[in-house]
């Protein structure tokens, strides 16, 4: 399912979630849990993609009060998501070189001609999450800028430096 | 897309990437996080507790000093011995609760005031 992609029973099974159901918050967490864990993966990385949506899952059981509207559920747990992705790349710090030994995980790649985690290892966290959301999730930049928090020109702009540095990037390769 | 092939390549490889579904299956991660959920709890409600206290201790605090900086009535003068009717030349103003003071008004000229 896509990020986006919001249906009505969803609403509703976030609805019984907020009323106490956690077997309700697991069916949400089995419809959300692909586009989370994508996102989170051009966040942070392949290795610690899962636990930053897990942990991400638990803050958001505790403050399901607080979203006012179940349909916007997707884009709040995203929301919640990458600040959680935030987090843990400020603990981390992860940096690696492209032509490096490349990211954990990154082995799964299936096709191994051009290291994306490496590549995507090299621009700010901010960046790597407008790329992904514009190239993978299709979103608009109003609806970027409402996960992310930030207005649609920064968005853009976000998005013209990441392919800014890409293009360095492989500019340095040849 | 972009005018440079090589960044469009890239950007079909980003997607490719993106798009590869997680180790772990929706099903196997919703039984996880409920797992996690029912080991930790509900939550803490500590926070709520102390908001609570904190408020109702300023309330009284409010209220305390309110009350605090009402002006008294003056109390009964029951220990102070007084006429039961004073003169039509005298006036009678309380300090406080214990002290009265007499103002005895007289002619102009009077030399030792209103009093005889």
């Amino acid at each position: 399912m896509s990020l986006m992609g919001m249906e009505d029973d969803l609403a509703r099974v976030v609805r019984e979630a907020q009323a106490g159901s956690t077997d309700a918050f697991g069916l949400a967490t089995t419809q959300c849990w692909n586009g989370l864990v994508r996102f989170a993966r051009s966040v942070v990385g392949e290795a610690d993609a899962e636990d930053a949506v897990q942990d991400a899952l638990l803050s958001a059981w505790r403050g399901l009060g607080s979203l006012d509207d179940a349909a916007k559920f997707p884009q709040w747990m995203t929301t919640i998501v990458f600040h959680r992705c935030l987090r843990m790349r400020r603990f981390w710090r992860l940096q690696v070189a492209l032509d490096g030994v490349g990211e954990r995980g990154a082995s799964q790649d299936p096709a191994p001609d051009l290291d994306v985690a490496a590549l995507l290892a090299r621009l700010p966290p901010r960046q790597r999450a407008v790329l992904h959301l514009t190239l993978v999730e299709g979103m608009t930049d109003t609806e970027i800028g409402r996960v992310l928090q930030m207005a649609p020109g920064s968005v853009r702009a976000q998005r013209r430096r990441a392919r800014a540095r890409l293009a360095r990037v492989l500019e340095k390769r040849r | 897309m972009t005018d440079r092939p090589d960044l469009d390549h890239v950007e079909d490889r980003i997607r490719q990437w993106g798009l590869r579904p997680p180790a772990t299956s929706p099903a196997a991660a919703a039984r996880q996080t409920v797992a996690r959920i029912a080991n930790q709890g509900p939550a803490p409600r500590w926070p709520r507790r102390l908001a609570f206290a904190s408020a109702a201790f300023l309330a009284a605090l409010a209220l305390w000093l309110v009350l605090a900086q009402r002006p008294r009535p003056i109390q009964e003068s029951a220990s102070v011995d007084l006429p039961p009717t004073l003169p039509e030349n005298v006036v009678l103003f309380w300090l406080d609760a214990h002290t009265p003071v007499y103002f005895v008004t007289g002619p102009a000229d009077a030399v030792t005031g209103g009093l005889p």
